[in-house]
């Protein structure tokens, strides 16, 4: 049982969201913080799927 | 100062320890998710509290890529964690070991992948003991062996009391504290560190600017390799893997440690560089491994630099706890218990207990004295090289839920590959001094160690997987472990094969397993019988499988896959199957029940489809049996549950034996009988009197299961009962008539004599006309007797059934049907022999014969003979009643057995008169057939009657 949905949000990580948050995060003049607000996001976004998750199941 | 800060540092020590433990104690649910999420935290050891700060100043920005890429197992749970979760529900498996062994098979693997696991895991070792030096030094001036005496005295004492209690859970807490304690050490240390030496976050983001700092730290050179060392080390990690995997820990959990262990580990990276840029702004002279401390302290911070220290004496000590526990246990699983006989042992979980603390204190010693000789002084090259290590791991550990080729020979090969490589080129330099080759023939040299550890890294980590590779091509993979590679699959659903088992009680289990276990087999047995809420007495084979698969997977958990499979086929063996189990498409359907909402698009509409036709199958009025091979039941649907009271979850896996009366003795019986499809078999159910008709399918071949229909046919038989009941009184109506004429004749007679006999003197006169009187009652005597007999309304069934005379129920037949019409006996012709006599009911066959010869009566307007017959055909006697009459019209002829078919005018005929025929000749176990026209002869009607004759 392939999960498309993982599959499919693992390309547009690797393929969109990292190059461009890489990029982002280490432009030069830029506050040197920028790095953990990418990280900060990804957790959120952990976060909110979790909690759909945890909705879906109960 | 170095005083103040000890005495402050084990204050934080007991005092964090104190109230983690009271937390796991007492704490609820909420709670348990943070000890565990803490307790992951500091699993990564001394790496946070120290190496991550060196680690930023060599690589910059490209440390916190390593520390999220060290998070992202846990982002990915789902496609890591959650298929050995889901497997670990089946088989509990004590560690990453057990699990590669039990995938691969065979004691080979879990010799290798051990050793591997513990040579990789030395460096680790070494970079706690280098952190606790560390602290030491900066504290106190005394000698070393007096710190790590007390050091090691600890942590063995921690370890005996983790043995005893459980080891991960008891650790657990331990860990927790030192991922609080670090926590909060890495932002205070970071904030007094800003404040004190900068004046505040935006100053120092000044003086990063101004000082170039800035460019220096967004280097991204070796990213790329930190990122995938990092990502690989985190799944074999044995702290990861253990905690993840432990039963303690809900799904929930492991769903919450996803995005609150990466956040932890963000706020523990955001502090690395305020804290590295303090100490390079105020030119220590501290190593940047001991800025957690040394730059509080510098500061005059004494409370925050004893915090700093503490954690990373708690951290160093909770990671050597863990990592030497669970190694002793891997150990122990994969060397020592396979080969022992553990029924000798009297007190068995003493004997492992005091094995485990052995192995994890040599493991602890062997590392301290190791950390003497070692040149290697810096904590980020021991977690660098300790992390290429476990990266080593990670090809097998993802072969075995994601490649099904992937077998044994080429994980060994790999693993071995790798492991050595890496040894060579890195380990062995790092921690003794690097070393240099000159390539035979050219000028190239390659310089083994930290210096090209990139290089050496990825060289084993491609080894690995290249040898793994090629050797699983070209090895061929046995049927065991082709099994075991599906049932490990992440998109495998387990279902447990319906196997024989040797044992048919708990009791003989018992036995057989406290053979090996000694008394610890009755508290696995009980374990087991108390978690799957059985009987002791129960002797259900799929209750003994489940009983049998639990036991399989606690044993596997106490002593390790091998010990555990090596006890099963001795104690608990498996009985040679006779042919190939087939699928058990019955055991699939129940577990779809539970995992159906894993599927999705043409699985999931097949699925929907599967339960519409189960409904179906369940809710049918007829019952439905489905018996597997050895007899056992494997469905039983609710038609069946309401005509017998059992529900289906009580009956499935029994056997029909196991069944209670009348149905064990009903079922058994109709098995045993050739035929495929029984009528009326009159069972008591509930004190009430019910009869059931039961079909077997015919097997297509020997593996298909066997499927019996269980029919209700009480309301049919009491209907029919009572339409020959009736039929048998409107017979009697119908005979009234010529009951009055033919008793009418006699009386006539008897009353013209006794006028005589008023005029009689003579004694031989008055006698003759006394006996003429008597003949004459008597021949009323006969007829009133026939008919109370046909009238009474007594039923007769299989049970008895007794001899018959043939020729006695013909006569009576014959006898009663002269009375309806005015027509003489002379017309039946009975051939049949005094002493004939078959199994039957005497009223029944008078009625068969009853409604036979009126038929034939009826269709012969010529006065011909109507001949009764009979000749024995084996055991069985073949009765014959031929007319010559008109003969069966064509189009009834395969209708001749319905209700409401004649071929009579209206008024003359029912039609429910050879229905009736027949159903009494199935109920006396006879057969009844009609030809037309007659036998040797163009004509006419022969019906034949076929029913056991009676051996006198």
């Amino acid at each position: 049982m392939l999960n498309y949905r993982l599959v499919a949000v693992l390309i547009f990580l690797s393929s969109v969201a990292v190059p461009l948050a890489s990029q982002w995060a280490v432009e030069p003049q830029s506050s040197w913080f920028r790095p953990f607000v990418v990280w900060a996001l990804i957790v959120f976004a952990a976060y909110i799927i979790q909690r759909h998750r945890k909705s879906d199941e109960s | 100062m170095s005083l103040d800060i000890a005495l402050i540092a084990i204050g934080f020590l007991l005092a964090s320890t104190l109230g983690a433990y009271l937390l796991a104690t007492y704490g609820g649910a909420r709670s348990q998710s943070l000890i565990l999420v803490l307790a992951l935290f500091a699993g990564t050891g001394a790496l946070l509290a120290t190496g991550t700060i060196e680690m930023a100043g060599r690589y910059g920005f490209s440390v916190v890529l390593a520390l999220f890429a060290f998070t992202m197992v846990f982002l990915f749970s789902p496609l890591i964690f959650y298929p050995i979760r889901r497997l670990n529900e089946i088989i509990r498996f004590a560690s990453l070991v057990d699990f590669l062994t039990f995938r691969f098979r065979g004691r080979a693997i879990a010799v290798i992948a051990c050793s591997s696991l513990i040579i990789v895991t030395m460096p680790l070792f070494l970079a706690q003991l280098l952190a606790l030096s560390s602290v030491h030094d900066f504290l106190f001036e005394s000698d070393k062996w007096l710190f790590r005496l007390v050091i090691v005295s600890i942590i063995i004492l921690i370890n005996w009391s983790a043995i005893k209690q459980g080891m991960a859970h008891s650790l657990r807490w331990i860990m927790a504290a030192a991922g609080f304690l670090l926590l909060l050490a890495l932002a205070t240390s970071a904030l007094v560190s800003v404040e004190s030496i900068f004046g505040g976050v935006s100053e120092m983001n000044q003086w990063v600017v101004s000082s170039g700092q800035r460019l220096i730290v967004q280097r991204m050179d070796s990213s790329y390799s930190l990122f995938i060392i990092f990502l690989a080390a985190s799944f074999a990690l044995p702290v990861n893997f253990s905690i993840v995997i432990s039963e303690h820990i809900s799904d929930n959990q492991v769903g919450i440690s996803a995005w609150a262990y990466p956040l932890l580990m963000l706020l523990a990276s955001i502090t690395i560089f305020p804290l590295l840029w303090s100490g390079i702004a105020v030119q220590s002279s501290s190593p940047l491994q001991d800025y957690l401390f040394a730059i509080p302290a510098l500061t005059q911070h004494p409370i925050v630099a004893g915090l700093g220290a503490a954690s990373i004496v708690l951290v160093a000590i909770g990671l050597l706890c863990n990592m030497s526990t669970m190694l002793a246990k891997m150990v122990l699983n994969s060397f020592v218990l396979p080969t022992k006989a553990l029924h000798k042992q009297p007190h068995l979980s003493h004997w492992i207990n005091l094995r485990l603390l052995g192995i994890s204190t040599g493991l602890i010693i062997a590392c301290a004295l190791l950390s003497y000789i070692i040149k290697a002084r810096s904590i980020t090259d021991l977690y660098l090289v300790g992390f290429a290590g476990l990266a080593q791991l990670t090809p097998a550990m993802l072969a075995s839920i994601y490649l099904p080729k992937i077998n044994r020979s080429g994980v060994i090969a790999g693993l071995l590959g790798g492991i050595s490589v890496w040894l060579i080129t890195l380990a062995l330099p790092t921690l003794f001094g690097d070393y240099s080759w000159q390539l035979p023939g050219t000028e190239k040299v390659l310089i083994f160690g930290m210096e090209n550890w990139q290089t050496w890294a990825f060289e084993a980590l491609m080894v690995n997987i290249f040898l793994c590779a090629v050797f699983s091509i070209l090895s061929p993979m046995d049927k065991e472990q082709q099994s075991f590679a599906r049932l490990c699959m992440v998109d495998n659903i387990y279902i447990p094969a319906r196997v024989q088992l040797s044992h048919h009680s708990v009791e003989q289990m018992r036995l057989s397993l406290r053979r090996l276990l000694g008394s610890e087999a009755d508290a696995e047995i009980d374990r087991a019988l108390q978690k799957h809420d059985l009987d002791p007495s129960e002797t259900r084979p799929a209750a003994l499988r489940k009983l049998r698969d639990s036991l399989y997977s606690s044993l596997t958990l106490n002593f390790g896959v091998l010990a555990a499979h090596k006890m099963m086929e001795e104690a608990l063996p498996l009985a040679t199957p006779t042919r190939p189990e087939p699928d058990d498409i019955y055991l699939i359907e129940s577990v779809l029940a539970i995992e159906g909402d894993r599927l999705t698009g043409i699985a999931s509409e097949l699925n929907k489809l599967r339960m519409h036709h189960r409904e179906i199958l369940d809710n049918l009025p007829i019952g439905i049996i489905a018996l597997g091979q050895g007899g056992e039941i494997i469905k039983w649907n609710s038609s069946m549950a309401r005509y017998t009271g059992i529900n289906s979850e009580i009956v499935a896996g029994s056997l029909i034996s196991d069944l209670p009366e009348p149905w064990h003795s009903a079922i058994s019986a109709f098995l045993q009988e050739g035929g495929t499809s029984k009528d009326s078999i009159e069972l008591e159910v509930a004190g009430k009197t019910q009869w059931f008709g039961l079909q077997k399918s015919t097997a297509i071949s020997p593996d298909d299961d066997l499927i019996l229909l269980v029919e209700d046919q009480t309301k049919s038989v009491l209907l029919i009962q009572n339409y020959i009941n009736n039929e048998r009184l409107a017979s009697v109506g119908r005979l009234a008539a010529g009951v009055a004429h033919e008793i009418g004749n006699p009386v006539t007679g008897i009353a013209c004599i006794a006028q005589n006999l008023q005029h009689e003197t003579e004694a031989a006169e008055i006698e003759t006309s006394a006996e003429l009187i008597l003949s004459q009652t008597d021949r009323i005597s006969v007829i009133v007797q026939s008919l109370i007999n046909f009238s009474r309304g007594d039923q007769t069934y299989h049970d008895q059934l007794q001899p018959v005379s043939v020729l006695d129920a013909a006569e009576e037949a014959i006898q009663i049907l002269s009375l309806t019409k005015e027509q003489s006996k002379e017309q039946f012709v009975c051939l049949i022999a005094a002493n004939i006599e078959i199994v039957s009911d005497h009223r029944q066959l008078v009625q068969i014969f009853l409604n036979l010869l009126g038929n034939a009566r009826d269709a012969t307007t010529d006065g011909s003979p109507i001949e009764i017959s009979c000749q024995p055909d084996g055991s069985k006697l073949r009765i014959m009643i031929s007319d010559q009459g008109s003969g069966i019209a064509e189009p009834i002829k395969d209708q001749l057995f319905e209700p409401f078919v004649t071929s009579k005018e209206p008024g003359e005929g029912t039609g429910l008169g050879l229905w009736m025929v027949f159903n009494l000749v199935k109920n006396l176990r006879g057969e009844i057939n009609l030809s037309s026209p007659a036998k040797n002869s163009d004509r006419g009607t022969t019906a034949e009657l076929l029913f056991d004759l009676h051996n006198n």
